[in-house]
């Protein structure tokens, strides 16, 4: 797989470059902020390959915003893990850690019912407002006003936002998709939660929540606890993850059915 | 003047909670609360149901009455006929997400009937408290996710 020809950043001396850069991180002279810059930059001249691979996923019902982040985060790791001993260009390389990134969103996160392309389509422009918005009056706009910015009724946009919730159940159905996912180094939970623990053992079933939080994958668990045991709102949170915060919902949402799942009789 | 409410009642199944958040959705968003907040209050609406539903018969129904307290504050109230007439742990994992959507949550049990009753007023944002901007997974911010 190539990346697109009509992408300017894809030249001859990008090439060149990249080889300076794979060269830097493999070096065992380079400082770790030199290997961080290159890291950096190896990333930024592959974004528009994420670009490339995301718009082949277009008219699927997701947002191309969102489909470009997943693509950035199979970027990120294929970076950190590619050994240019292999032979392989890392443009080569990236591309099935980049797909599989997008695909496993669609899997973890699909529409779980048939919901009609009006309101998919619906989503999108409500998910596109909320970021505008967002960014025009530093908080999440209201119902009303995405109406008035849309141009549409309330209750078009209350549709969208029921759709939203439509979308994100799927993990009612799927198994953890945790656990062996875990590419960040295999952090185990208490790693994650570090000064959170205490906020956990105040929790008396922390015994079933622990392997139930592990066997979420490591995004989601980490929405978890920024929102309920480190009381951050949603935009925080989204702000953090470099999400929006319609998927910080959508995450939420799933993570929350997963948890409930093993958690039914506990409550009592 | 009557306070504006709606009630719901639902079989007790899982299969109809979502309906729980279509009605709390659509009736508070007709107060001005940001999305992401309606969003929680309805998160808080299923969980409370899916709470009250763990614990009540097979055949059994759940109540839902959500309320208009003032042009800023809905309440939402959930109860059935439980097996055991026991208010949920307060200590439990579903009772603090729940705590943490809401504004206050409050459980009462009279003669079998468990009620869960949670408020939730329109929070002011701090200025930068965190709308959405473009970060990317790795932290940088100039690449426009």
């Amino acid at each position: 797989m190539n990346p697109p020809q009509t992408t300017t950043s894809w030249t001859e001396e990008s090439k060149v470059r990249e080889k300076e850069l794979i060269a830097i991180l493999a070096s065992d002279t380079a400082s770790d902020s030199e290997k961080q810059a290159a890291r950096d930059e190896l990333v930024t001249i592959h974004i528009p390959l994420v670009e490339f691979l995301a718009r082949r996923f277009r008219d699927r019902g997701e947002s191309p915003e969102d489909l470009r982040q997943v693509g950035m985060i199979g970027l990120i790791k294929a970076v950190d893990r590619y050994d240019p001993d292999r032979g392989a260009e890392l443009s080569t390389f990236a591309t099935p850690t980049i797909v599989g990134e997008i695909k496993r969103h669609f899997r973890d996160h699909g529409w779980s019912v048939r919901v009609p392309r009006r309101l998919q389509e619906l989503r999108m422009k409500i998910s596109a407002a909320t970021d505008e918005l967002s960014q025009k009056t530093g908080r999440p706009p209201t119902v009303n006003e995405l109406a008035e910015h849309l141009e549409i009724t309330p209750q078009e946009v209350v549709e969208g936002l029921e759709s939203a919730q439509a979308y994100s159940t799927s993990s009612l159905d799927s198994p953890g998709s945790g656990g062996g996912t875990s590419d960040e180094g295999n952090a185990t939970l208490m790693d994650t939660l570090g000064d959170d623990d205490e906020a956990i053992d105040l929790i008396v079933n922390r015994e079933t929540l622990r392997p139930l939080l592990d066997a979420l994958d490591d995004r989601e668990r980490t929405i978890i606890i920024s929102r309920f045991f480190k009381n951050q709102t949603q935009a925080q949170i989204a702000k953090e993850v470099g999400v929006s915060q319609m998927h910080v919902s959508r995450l939420l949402n799933s993570a929350l059915a997963q948890l409930r799942e093993g958690l039914e009789e506990d409550a009592y | 003047m009557a306070r504006t409410s709606i009630s719901l009642q639902i079989p007790a199944d899982t299969s109809f909670v979502g309906l729980v958040r279509t009605a709390t959705l659509g009736f508070a968003s007709r107060l001005d609360f940001p999305i992401d907040q309606l969003d929680e209050l309805s998160h808080a609406a299923h969980e409370m149901t899916t709470l009250l539903l763990a614990d009540t018969g097979e055949g059994g129904l759940i109540d839902l009455q959500i309320t208009e307290l003032n042009t800023e504050t809905v309440q939402v109230e959930a109860s059935s006929q439980t097996n055991r007439g026991l208010v949920p742990r307060t200590n439990s994992f579903a009772w603090t997400i729940i705590n943490a959507l809401v504004d206050s949550v409050d459980a009462t049990a009279i003669d079998g009937i468990v009620t869960i009753t949670a408020v939730r007023s329109i929070q002011p944002y701090e200025p930068d408290s965190g709308a959405p901007n473009n970060v990317a997974p790795d932290g940088r911010t100039e690449a426009a996710l």
